[in-house]
């Protein structure tokens, strides 16, 4: 939950700031957004399992961000697209947690049902 | 719900990336995919790659004008500092227009008429023409000649290289066989340029003229001894 408010106050937030991005730094911002969602899914579902690392976490975030960005950079210059590496790999990871988010949170809810009735 | 840092990273990441997000959105303006054929995607590819490299080019121009400009600025306090950056331009400048003596790697070519000829018929292709001299300088410069002399008037970008009926005329000025044109620039370039079958150069050899391709690692080029004035061109800027 924590994650989707911050998402949805970010891009308020966003819509007001009305930041210019640099032309140059166009290509790169995608894969950034696609590596920071993936480490926010990744961080939730670390939470929900009570795994949750904060050193991991934003190493992670920041990490991941700056490697992808770096990928695009390599693969412009080498004029191959390893930016589909990048988004295949955040990708399916996206899917993966939100497959794991997703059972998590039922059978939870079906946990608390179940004490409910006893 | 209590609030510990991990979920106040988790807040923080989600509102960063939010706005990530929101401004890449409001930035750029979508258009609808088009499946592209592999042809289509070189094509488009190449033609963004080119725009790449002209915007870094133009960022660059930019980079450097807003620093001269700066240069300026700076330099307005102090005029000793104004006359010097003036100078320097006025020195960038002299170098473009042949106004002075320059010296760099390059080429030697001595073109000479023919003189062996047996009937007066031929004589015609046996002689170096005004027209000749003009495509092997023409030749020259689209090879990436920086500087370019013939027989020591130097080429710039108001000599006209004339026939004057037996004589050639470069800048005004009488010149005679044999023509020794100079080059500065890359010699395996401007050699290469000058070496290729479709080259004026070779259809020179083809007549029988002779003809003597030397590099050098270094060549001197004389500054434009005329004055050209300038008395109809307004600048209207």
């Amino acid at each position: 939950m924590i994650p989707l408010i911050g998402l949805i106050i970010g891009i308020i937030m966003g819509l007001f700031l009305k930041v210019n991005i640099p032309s140059s730094l166009i290509s790169y911002v995608p894969v950034a957004i696609l590596a920071a969602l993936d480490s926010v899914f990744g961080g939730v579902r670390a939470a929900l399992e009570n795994k949750f690392d904060s050193e991991i976490f934003i190493s992670g975030f920041f990490g991941n961000i700056i490697l992808a960005s770096g990928l695009t950079y390599l693969g412009d210059q080498l004029n191959v697209p390893i930016y589909l590496a990048a988004v295949l790999v955040f990708g399916s990871r996206l899917f993966n947690n939100f497959a794991i988010i997703r059972r998590k949170l039922i059978e939870k809810g079906r946990a608390r049902i179940k004490s409910r009735e006893e | 719900m209590k609030i510990n840092e991990g979920k106040a990273l988790l807040l923080f990441t989600g509102i960063l990336t939010g706005i990530l997000l929101s401004i890449f959105i409001i930035n750029t303006t979508s258009k609808p995919a088009i499946i592209l054929t592999y042809q289509q995607y070189q094509k488009y590819n190449s033609e963004a790659n080119e725009l790449k490299s002209e915007i870094k080019g133009l960022y660059k121009d930019k980079n450097d004008l807003v620093k001269k400009l700066s240069n300026y600025y700076k330099s307005n306090q102090k005029n000793k500092s104004v006359t010097d950056t003036l100078r320097k331009e006025l020195d960038e400048i002299k170098l473009f227009a042949g106004k002075c003596k320059v010296q760099g790697t390059g080429i030697m070519i001595v073109i000479d008429d023919r003189h062996d000829y047996i009937n007066n018929e031929q004589i015609m292709s046996y002689i170096t023409h005004n027209t000749d001299i003009l495509r092997v300088v023409n030749e020259l410069r689209n090879a990436g000649a920086e500087a370019i002399s013939v027989n020591g008037k130097r080429i710039t970008d108001r000599t006209a290289i004339t026939c004057e009926g037996p004589i050639i005329m470069v800048n005004g000025e009488y010149i005679v066989p044999p023509f020794e044109i100079l080059a500065i620039g890359d010699p395996e370039a401007l050699q290469y340029a000058l070496s290729l079958p479709e080259s004026h150069i070779s259809l020179l050899k083809d007549r029988g003229l002779y003809v003597k391709i030397v590099k050098k690692d270094r060549i001197t080029i004389d500054e434009l001894s005329q004055k050209f004035t300038v008395e109809y061109m307004k600048n209207i800027e």
